[in-house]
This record gives C-alpha cells, sequence and structure tokens, in this order.
C-alpha cells in the first residue's frame, strides 16, 4: 500500500504547471533585457495543488502590468529548494502543495520613450578641428606606425579619408 | 523481518525519485540585449511558435546549455519583433523527469509564440 501511495505521488510530481508572459489587451508593453535596469521589482508566489495539477493561486502577469503601468517588463520562473521541500512534505499527506516563486521586473516609463539629454554643456563645445591620432600598432616599441610621420592624422579615420575628399564635401 | 527492510528500501528509493522530481531550476522570459520587443498579448495573432525544452542538472541546480535558460535567445534566433513567453512544465517534461530526473536532471519547457514583422495597430476613427 505504502508503495502504490509513493508511486502515486510519482506520478502526481509529473503534473504540469505553466506562467504566461503577456501584455494587457490593447496595451503597449516592451520585453526587456537580461541587463537593462528595473526600478519595479516584485516576487510572488504561484500555489499549486498535487505538485502543479491544480492551481490555487497563479499571478496573472497582464494584469498585474496593467496595474503596476509597467511599460516594459521582464520575469523570471524559480524553483527553489525551499519550494522543493515544501512540495516533499506535503506530498506525504498527499497534498503535493507547490509553490513556484514569479519575479517580476520592469519600468513605468520606458527609458527608451525618454528625450536624450543636451551633453554640449558637460563636454563643451564640440571641435570642428579634424582628429589627430597617433596609431598604436602592437610590437612597435615608438607607438607609432611605421610609415606614419608623428601628428599627421590617419588615413580614413575622422576628418579625413583615405581619398583625401573631406567627409563633409559636397557630391560632384 | 527481511520483506520489512525491503519495503523500506524500495520506499526509501521512490521517495529519493519523488525529491529527484521536485528539482529546481530558473528560466528568464527576457529580450535580446539592444533590442526592442513587443510584449503580445494572450489573443493576439501568432505566426511563429518556438518550443524549446531546457535540462537542468543537478536536479535543477544549473542548467546543461546556460544560453537556453533565456527566452532571448529563442526571439533571436527567430527573428521575433513581438511576442509572448509561456514557461510550462508539460506531462512528458514530468515523465521525462522520472528516469533522468532521478540523477539529477529535470526539464521544463519554454515557448515563444510572436511575429516576425509588427503587427500593425488598428486604428478607429470616429464617423463624422
Amino acid at each position: 500500500m505504502r508503495i502504490f501511495l509513493t508511486c502515486l505521488n510519482c506520478l502526481l510530481l509529473t503534473a504540469c504547471f505553466t506562467t504566461r508572459l503577456e501584455a494587457p489587451p490593447g496595451k503597449d508593453v516592451r520585453i526587456m533585457a537580461a541587463e537593462e535596469r528595473a526600478t519595479f521589482h516584485k516576487e510572488y508566489k504561484d500555489w499549486y495543488l498535487f505538485s502543479g495539477l491544480l492551481p490555487i493561486s497563479r499571478t496573472n502577469i497582464a494584469e498585474l502590468i496593467a496595474k503596476e503601468r509597467l511599460a516594459e517588463v521582464r520575469v523570471e520562473t524559480e524553483d527553489r529548494v525551499a519550494d522543493g521541500v515544501i512540495t516533499l512534505v506535503t506530498q506525504e499527506l498527499l497534498l503535493g502543495l507547490f509553490p513556484q516563486t514569479i519575479v517580476i521586473e520592469g519600468n513605468t516609463v520606458s527609458p527608451r520613450s525618454i528625450v536624450i539629454e543636451d551633453t554640449t554643456e558637460r563636454f563643451g563645445q564640440p571641435k570642428n578641428e579634424p582628429v589627430t591620432r597617433h596609431a598604436e600598432p602592437s610590437g612597435h616599441p615608438s607607438g607609432q606606425a611605421k610609415d606614419q610621420q608623428p601628428g599627421t592624422p590617419l588615413s580614413g579615420t575622422a576628418g579625413r579619408p583615405a581619398s583625401g575628399i573631406p567627409v563633409n564635401a559636397p557630391l560632384p | 523481518m527481511i520483506n520489512g527492510i525491503k519495503n523500506r528500501l524500495l520506499t526509501g528509493a521512490l521517495l529519493l525519485c519523488a525529491l529527484s522530481l521536485a528539482g529546481c531550476g530558473t528560466l528568464y522570459m527576457n529580450a535580446p540585449p539592444g533590442s526592442d520587443i513587443k510584449l503580445l498579448s494572450r489573443n493576439a495573432p501568432a505566426t511563429v511558435k518556438v518550443e524549446k525544452h531546457i535540462w537542468f542538472k543537478w536536479w535543477g541546480g544549473e542548467p546543461l546549455h546556460p544560453e537556453e535558460v533565456h527566452a532571448a535567445n529563442i526571439i533571436r534566433e527567430a527573428g521575433l519583433k513581438e511576442a509572448r513567453i509561456t514557461m510550462t512544465n508539460t506531462f512528458v517534461d514530468g515523465l521525462y523527469s522520472i528516469i533522468p530526473g532521478a540523477f539529477g536532471f529535470p526539464r521544463r519547457t519554454l515557448i515563444v509564440e510572436g511575429n516576425r514583422e509588427l503587427t500593425p495597430v488598428a486604428h478607429t476613427h470616429p464617423k463624422p
């Protein structure tokens, strides 16, 4: 009998559970990349009975996006060790309480919609002089290209291309 | 007496199996870096559907292929401009997890649906 119950437990542990990342209808939401900064960070627990077969409480991400007015979002689903232990303990009572951690991160306003600030105040006015760059070829002790005179602009770099025609010159 | 020990050993082994099935694992529903991917709603039409099975080792402690746990990879590979993402543990995932799972290799499924072109927004003009 005990073996039968344990087999049943094992079978129940194969149960399904699902987390969906969807936008609320009619809302324009962007999916964020992993390395982007998020100002909104919240963790939720989804609870299932019989190891995921029967959902008790599930986080509706679309509803949450609408409620928190998120313009961009990313989600992580985590099955933590503590979640597994809860499942195991309750599995013995044939309940198989299965928690899953959902981490929702996002921003209420997409940084892409913010106008980039004018940096001329901080960095000064851009100079119109051609940029002079010294070549730094590897293996050359002086740090200067072999055929390059010191102080001369490099061909093909900012200011003057290899052909000698200025970049901004009108086309013939 | 011997039967009792046998039963306990068998029960212990099955419980160990159950423990392995309750494996962990983290999946990331995100977009590729530098991209601008629109999130689709549930009923929005999607022309592309990609389903990827993600295997973990150490009972879910570490993915077999770390890049696979990010939905961003599927979005990039499929060239999607808009997408919705689903993480699921299907019944088949559960069945697969019985044997490999006992040795610490659980499986999860990541489903990405979307479109390679942005769906034009339907504008409603008020009637004059």
